[in-house]
């Protein structure tokens, strides 16, 4: 997973899956900040450890933006009912992109 | 089965079981979308494994994948605590209010898949069943109405046909021609798919004939599937043009078949004929079958185009008949007292030489070895007895509650003759209400099994057609004991 950090922001992009042990990682990288922006473009599978991630950053008042998440988290969410605390399409960020020197 | 992972309860080995999930979902014909709805079913239920199965022990879990010509299947199987999924459902406020997410991952697994079943083995563990189903395209939706509709009519004699092995480019054609025959429903549903089909005949799960005329038009196709764990071949997937029938085809492709199967070192071949009319079971006699059992309402009811005057009102009941492609050494069989006669007259038919053995009370280990197979449209499942154990009430109890509660119909048991031990657990299931059924030699690992069966359908015997004399006999036995049970039994209509 690569990451960066500007000031109170954090920038993260998940390369493989977003499960419960890349979901725990984000949460301690995320613990200073104040706003994250996830790029889950490349992220094909995303478990429930996902979205509990997603609740416990909003639940802490931290800005969560999006770059591209899976279908599948979409249909998760609708499944679990959690459409108006998660609306996707509210939260759309930018793509990660890598540090420049 | 096609790979099974032997995992230990640790995080770092989520990612991977999901990741495995999702390419061999792939290559096993699932596309992208429904592959990832696996693998995060395999996520969700890997991690629940590793989270809570084993509390803060070391423990296990298997992980068994196995492609069906119209599915594909994940059995997760683990050690650990005893679960109660009802007393782990999801709930939104819950959720969203308290941060507790229990239940989440389960209500995923369940809702991502198009099948589940949790099986709770007892101290044989438990089993959560994953499938989805293959999504390929419909022959419909692959050409035009145009061509797909009725062969043209050769008036042609048998010598103008020819008979071919098939190979992966006749997948289409073989959908275009079930498809003109019976439009819409034919029981195998798989051959609408000429991706599925393309696949089984690639992995060769299959060897199937295909008819030709002389203008290269399709007009007959018959196969032998490899649809059990044993060196044996199920006669299955037959089709003849409507024009072209009565030329004698079906007869000079199941003799192609059946050489080519004993060609392949296949040890016998059987057939499921249905019971709804007698003309399979008599075309199955003609090649030198012999009726070794019947199961009741195998599946549910289904109308064949051109078949519609044969049509039963009720589910679907198989005859099962067996030839032997080779010479079976001499074995030793422990039989049940009650139905030794039958048994030794079906392995008398079959020329099969076996030795009754008088009957003992062998010592059992602590846990008995059942594995579940389940056909999941059908309503239909099959428990097999690897190994008797002193547990092995408690697991049947368990399991047979676990498929009713999923609705599943008709549950069969083999029990392995080849054990002493069949012959004392007989009574006790006879005692929950399973009746006879017949016998399956050869039938899982190159070993006979004696099978007794429960169904809760209700059935009526005289649509159930027998055309062999032991067909008769068996069938004589099997409505005696139903309706003997049936008086205590919830049942349901078809």
């Amino acid at each position: 997973m690569k990451h960066r950090q500007e000031g109170s922001k954090l920038f993260l992009k998940v390369e493989q899956n977003l499960n419960l042990i890349t979901a725990g990682h984000i949460e301690r990288l995320g613990v200073e900040a104040d706003e994250i922006h996830l790029d889950l473009s490349e992220a094909r599978i995303v478990d429930s450890e996902g979205i509990i991630l997603l609740w416990k950053l909003l639940r802490e008042g931290k800005k969560v933006l999006l770059w591209k998440p899976p279908r599948i988290l979409h249909e998760m969410i609708s499944i679990l009912e959690l459409k108006e605390f998660l609306p996707l399409e509210k939260m759309t960020g930018q793509p990660y992109e890598e540090e420049r020197d | 089965m096609d790979a099974t992972l032997k995992l230990k309860n640790k995080p770092n080995i989520i990612g991977a079981a999901a990741n495995f999930t999702y390419h061999w979902g792939i290559n096993s014909g699932l596309d992208g979308a429904h592959a990832t709805r696996l693998a995060v079913a395999v996520s969700e239920l890997v991690t629940d494994v590793v989270l809570f199965a084993f509390g803060e022990q070391e423990g296990e879990m298997e992980i068994a994948f196995q492609r069906h010509d119209d599915r594909v299947e994940v059995i997760v199987h683990e050690y650990g605590e005893p679960f109660n999924p009802d007393r782990h459902r999801y709930e939104r406020r819950r959720a969203l209010e308290e941060g507790n997410f229990t239940g989440a991952g389960f209500e995923l697994v369940q809702r991502l898949s198009d099948e589940f079943i949790y099986l709770n083995k007892g101290k044989q563990g438990k089993e959560f069943r994953l499938v989805q189903h293959m999504n390929t395209p419909h022959i419909t939706e692959l050409l035009p109405a145009r061509e797909l509709s009725s062969t043209a009519d050769h008036s042609q004699g048998p010598q103008q046909y020819t008979v071919k092995p098939v190979a992966i480019e006749d997948a289409e054609d073989i959908s275009k021609l079930i498809y003109r025959t019976y439009g819409h429903t034919y029981y195998k549903d798989k051959l609408y798919f000429p991706r599925q089909l393309e696949l089984s005949i690639e992995q060769k799960e299959k060897i199937g004939v295909i008819t030709r005329t002389r203008q290269g038009e399709p007009v007959g196709y018959f196969a032998v599937l490899r649809t059990t764990d044993s060196n044996i071949c199920e006669v299955g997937e037959a089709v003849v043009a409507i024009k072209h029938r009565r030329k004698g085809l079906m007869k000079m492709m199941l003799r192609q078949l059946i050489e080519m199967a004993r060609e392949r070192g296949l040890l016998a071949a059987f057939g499921e004929a249905t019971a709804a009319h007698i003309i399979s079971q008599r075309v199955n006699a003609h090649f030198g079958f012999q009726t070794v059992a019947i199961v009741l309402s195998i599946s549910p009811v289904m109308v064949l185009s051109g078949f519609e005057k044969h049509t039963s009102s009720q589910d679907l009941s198989s005859v099962f008949e067996f030839v032997l492609l080779t010479d079976i050494p001499p074995r030793e069989v422990y039989l049940p007292e009650q139905y030794k006669n039958i048994l030794l007259d079906i392995y008398q038919l079959l020329g099969m030489e076996v030795t009754a053995m008088p009957e003992k009370t062998p010592t059992l280990p602590e846990i008995a070895e059942l594995e579940v197979q389940i056909a999941y449209e059908d309503k239909f499942a099959l428990i097999i007895v690897r190994q008797f154990g002193e547990d092995f009430e408690d697991q049947i109890d368990q399991i047979f509650n676990n498929l009713e509660e999923n609705q599943i119909r008709t549950i069969d048991i083999d029990l392995p003759v080849s054990d002493p031990a069949t012959p004392m657990h007989v009574p006790l299931l006879r005692q929950r209400g399973f009746i006879f059924c017949g016998l399956m030699p050869l039938f899982h690992q190159e070993a006979d099994y004696f099978r007794l069966q429960f169904t809760f359908a209700r059935l009526d015997f005289d649509l159930i057609h027998a055309y062999s004399d032991m067909a008769k006999r068996l069938k004589a036995i099997i409505q005696k004991e139903y309706y003997e049970t049936s008086a205590g039994r919830k049942q349901v209509v078809s």
